[in-house]
C-alpha cells in the first residue's frame, strides 16, 4: 500500500490526462496518481463500487479531479454517491470541466464538491492549471485521515 | 397581393365526385338540383308565383358557377326554363325569366372571381364585403329587371304592381344568394374539421337557442305587429356562432335561421292581412341578407384571428426549438471542438518544450504557428459560446450597480496582466441600472479589454468610464487614448463576425463588440462608437433606467 498522498484522476479525456499527468509529473511533488477513465471505475477506486474492495485501494486520497462530463455514471452521480457515504464525505473534490455555465459550477458545490476549475486549453506550459491545482492540495491543503476501512465497510456494499 | 390557394386544396370533397362527372352529366345534375329547389321554393311564393323571400336557386348557380366555372350556364337556363315553365306563363317568358337567373349568375361569378377572390371570398371580411355588393346586390337586379319585364312583357303580371314585385323579386334573390351560396362554397372548401363532443353539445345547444328566438320572433308566440321589432333578438346567437364556431358553422346557422323565419312567417301570414304579410316578405330578405353578411364577416375575423393565433404559436414553437438546438450547438462548440483543438494546441507546446532542442529554426517557426492558430480557434470559440449563452441566460432584470460592475470587469481584466498599474483606470458615478448583472458585465469586460488591447503601446494609457442620466435612458461610455478606428468604419464595428482587418478587433475574434451589441440591444438599448481615427475611441451604449420601486 502506497503511503504517497493518493491525486485520483477522473476523466474520460486521453488528451487532458496526458497533459493532467505530464503537468503533475513536472510539479516534481512525491504523489501516488491514479486514473479513472469513467464513473464505475472511480467509485471502485473510492471503494464504492458494487463490488467488494479491490485491492490497493488507496487508503488516503489526498484530491479527486473530477470531470463532469462522462457517458453513463457521470460526475454529478460520482459526487452523489461520494456524499452519501461517509467515508468518502471528507475527500476534497475538485470538479475540472470544460464547462463554465453557472449551472453547472452552482450544482456541483450544492454536491459538495471543494473547488471547481474550468479546463483551460491555452496554458503556457500545457496543464498548469492542474499542477497549480495539485500543489495547493497536496501540499497546503490539510485533508482528514480517513478512517479506517472496515471489513467489509457497510456503506460499500449494496 | 393575394395568394390564392392551389385548386388542389380544395374540393376535396362531395363535389370532388361531382367533378368527375362527364361534362353532359353534370349539367343534367345541376339543372335537376336547380329545378328541385326552384320548385321547392315557389311553394313559398305568395305574392307572386315567380317571386319568393329567399331564392334558393340564386345561391345554387351562383355556387355552381363558381365552382364548375361559368361553361356550366346551360345548366342554369336549362333549370330555371324549366321551372317557370311549369309554374306560369309562356315559353316566351319562362326563357326571359331564365335568362335574367343565368345572366345574374354569369356576372356574380365573374364579379366574385375578379374581386373578391373566388372561392376564398368568406375567408377575408373585405371579401366578403365585396362579394355582398357585387354578387348580392348588383348582379341580383339582372335577374329581377329582366324576369319582372318578361312577365310584364307577357302579361302575366299586372302592370300596376310592377314596383312591389320587382323588389320582391329582388330582395329574394339578394336573400338567395346571401344566404345560401356562402354556405355551399363553405362546405365545399375542402376542409375536413371534427367537432369534439364539447363543441356538438355546444351546437346542439345553439340550435335550440335558435329555435327558441326563431319562434319568439317569427313564429306564433307573440303578436304579429312585434316581430320586426324583436328581430334584434337573433343578433345574439348569430354571434354566438360567429366567435364558438367557424364559418361554416356560421353560415349554417344563418341557413336555419333563414328556414325558421321563412316558414314560421308564411305559416304565420296565412292568418293576417295580406299587405302586412307582403310587407313581411320583403323586409324577411333584408333583414336575412343583413344577418349573413355581419355574421360571416364577423365569422371570417375570428376564423383569421385564430389561424394568425396559430401562426404565432407555431412560429413560436419553432422559435423554441431553434434555440434550444442553437445551445445544443453552443455546447457541442464549446465542448467537443474546443478540447480537440485545445489538446492539439498542447501537444505542440509540449513538443516545442521537450524536442524544441532537436528541430531546425523552420520547425520550431512551423510549431509556434500552430500554437497561435490553434489559440485563435479556441478564442473564436469561447467568444461563439459567449454569442450563444447571451440568449440563453434570458430576460432577468434586477438593479445593477454600473460602477461596481465597470469595476469588477476591469480588474477581472488586470488579474492576468504582468504590469496592472500601467493602464490608468478611472470610473465615474455611473447610473444604476435595469438588467442582467452578468450579461452587463460581460459588456464592461469586452469594452474594457478591447480598450486595454487598443492602448497597448502608449506611453501613458488611460482608460475611463462615464456615465449620465438622460430622459429616457442612461448613457454610458468607455474612452481610451488609444489607437482608434477608421471613423468610417464606426458602424461596422458592431457587426459579428466581421474584422476590420486594420484597425480595431483585427487580432480579436470579431465577436466582443458584436456580443456587446446584443446585450445591449436586448435591454433595449443602443450602441455606437466614435473615434477620429488618431487619438483614442469612444465606445457608448444606453440602457433603460432603472424604474422607480423596482
Amino acid at each position: 500500500m502506497s503511503l504517497l498522498p493518493t491525486i485520483l484522476l477522473v476523466d474520460d479525456d486521453d488528451d487532458y490526462l496526458f497533459v493532467a499527468l505530464r503537468a503533475i509529473e513536472r510539479t516534481g511533488l512525491r504523489t501516488d496518481v491514479r486514473v479513472a477513465r469513467s464513473g464505475p471505475e472511480a467509485l471502485t477506486l473510492l471503494g464504492l463500487g458494487s463490488g467488494l474492495p479491490v485491492a490497493g485501494a488507496p487508503s488516503r486520497i489526498a484530491v479527486v479531479m473530477l470531470d463532469l462530463r462522462m457517458p453513463g455514471v457521470d460526475g454529478l452521480e460520482v459526487l452523489r454517491r461520494m456524499q452519501g457515504c461517509s467515508r468518502t464525505r471528507s475527500i476534497p473534490v475538485v470538479v475540472v470541466s470544460s464547462s463554465d455555465r453557472p449551472d453547472d459550477v452552482r450544482q456541483c458545490y450544492e454536491l459538495g464538491a471543494n473547488s471547481y476549475v474550468v479546463k483551460r486549453y491555452v496554458a503556457h506550459p500545457p496543464g498548469a492549471y492542474v499542477a497549480e491545482t495539485v500543489r495547493y492540495w497536496v501540499q497546503l491543503n490539510e485533508t482528514p485521515r480517513l478512517p479506517p476501512e472496515r471489513e467489509p465497510s457497510p456503506e460499500s456494499v449494496r | 397581393m393575394r395568394s390564392e390557394r392551389p385548386p388542389s386544396a380544395r374540393g376535396q370533397s362531395a363535389l370532388w365526385h361531382v367533378r368527375a362527372l362527364p361534362w353532359p352529366a353534370l349539367l343534367l345534375l345541376l339543372a335537376g338540383v336547380y329545378f328541385a329547389a326552384g320548385k321547392l321554393c315557389l311553394r313559398l311564393a305568395l305574392v307572386n308565383p315567380s317571386a319568393t323571400p329567399v331564392w334558393v336557386p340564386t345561391g345554387i348557380a351562383l355556387a355552381s358557377l363558381l365552382w364548375f366555372g361559368s361553361s356550366a350556364w346551360p345548366a342554369i337556363l336549362a333549370g330555371a326554363f324549366l321551372v317557370n315553365v311549369t309554374t306560369a306563363g309562356t315559353v316566351a317568358t319562362s326563357l326571359g325569366v331564365a335568362a335574367g337567373n343565368t345572366l345574374e349568375a354569369v356576372a356574380g361569378a365573374y364579379l366574385v372571381k375578379r374581386f373578391a377572390n373566388g372561392m376564398g371570398a368568406f375567408e377575408r371580411a373585405p371579401d366578403i364585403f365585396k362579394f355582398a355588393l357585387l354578387a348580392g346586390i348588383l348582379s341580383t337586379t339582372l335577374s329581377a329587371t329582366i324576369g319582372v319585364a318578361s312577365l310584364a312583357l307577357g302579361g302575366v303580371i299586372p302592370r300596376a304592381g310592377l314596383g312591389l314585385a320587382w323588389l320582391t323579386w329582388w330582395l329574394g334573390d339578394v336573400g338567395g344568394c346571401l344566404v345560401v351560396a356562402p354556405l355551399l362554397i363553405l362546405w365545399t372548401d375542402g376542409s375536413t374539421r371534427r367537432w369534439t363532443r364539447a363543441q356538438a353539445l355546444e351546437a346542439i345547444a345553439l340550435l335550440l337557442c335558435m329555435v327558441a328566438v326563431g319562434q319568439l320572433v317569427f313564429g306564433y308566440a307573440l303578436p304579429w305587429r312585434l316581430r320586426f321589432p324583436l328581430t334584434f333578438l337573433c343578433i345574439p346567437p348569430l354571434i354566438w356562432v360567429a366567435f364558438r364556431f367557424d364559418p361554416r358553422t356560421a353560415a349554417t346557422a344563418v341557413l336555419v335561421l333563414a328556414s325558421l323565419a321563412v316558414a314560421w312567417t308564411v305559416g304565420v301570414g296565412r292568418t293576417v292581412e295580406k299587405t302586412l304579410l307582403n310587407e313581411a316578405l320583403v323586409m324577411l330578405p333584408v333583414f336575412l341578407g343583413v344577418s349573413a353578411v355581419t355574421t360571416l364577416t364577423l365569422s371570417a375575423l375570428v376564423a383569421e384571428q385564430r389561424r394568425r393565433e396559430e401562426t404565432i404559436r407555431s412560429t413560436s414553437e419553432r422559435l423554441h426549438e431553434a434555440m434550444t438546438e442553437l445551445e445544443a450547438f453552443g455546447h457541442s462548440i464549446s465542448h467537443d471542438l474546443r478540447s480537440p483543438i485545445g489538446a492539439m494546441l498542447n501537444y505542440a507546446t509540449i513538443i516545442e518544450q521537450d524536442y524544441g532542442g532537436r528541430l531546425e529554426g523552420e520547425g520550431v517557426r512551423l510549431l509556434g504557428r500552430i500554437r497561435a492558430s490553434g489559440e485563435a480557434a479556441v478564442q473564436l470559440l469561447d467568444q461563439l459560446v459567449r454569442f450563444v449563452w447571451v440568449e440563453r441566460e434570458g430576460d432577468q432584470r434586477e438593479h445593477v450597480d454600473m460602477s461596481a460592475l465597470a469595476r469588477e470587469a476591469f480588474a477581472e481584466l488586470m488579474v492576468g496582466s504582468e504590469n496592472p498599474d500601467q493602464v490608468e483606470f478611472h470610473v465615474s458615478e455611473l447610473p444604476a441600472a435595469n438588467g442582467s448583472p452578468a450579461l452587463l458585465l460581460r459588456v464592461f469586460r469586452n469594452l474594457l479589454s478591447n480598450s486595454v488591447k487598443y492602448t497597448r503601446g502608449r506611453e501613458d494609457r488611460r482608460i475611463s468610464v462615464t456615465g449620465i442620466a438622460s430622459g429616457p435612458e442612461n448613457t454610458y461610455v468607455v474612452t481610451d487614448n488609444g489607437s482608434g478606428f477608421d471613423p468610417q468604419l464606426a458602424g461596422l464595428l458592431y457587426e459579428p463576425f466581421r474584422r476590420l482587418g486594420t484597425a480595431r478587433d483585427s487580432e480579436g475574434s470579431g465577436l466582443g463588440l458584436a456580443i456587446v451589441a446584443k446585450i445591449v440591444r436586448r435591454h433595449g438599448g443602443r450602441v455606437w462608437a466614435e473615434s477620429d481615427g488618431v487619438s483614442g475611441a469612444r465606445f457608448c451604449f444606453t440602457l433603460p433606467p432603472e424604474r422607480n420601486g423596482t
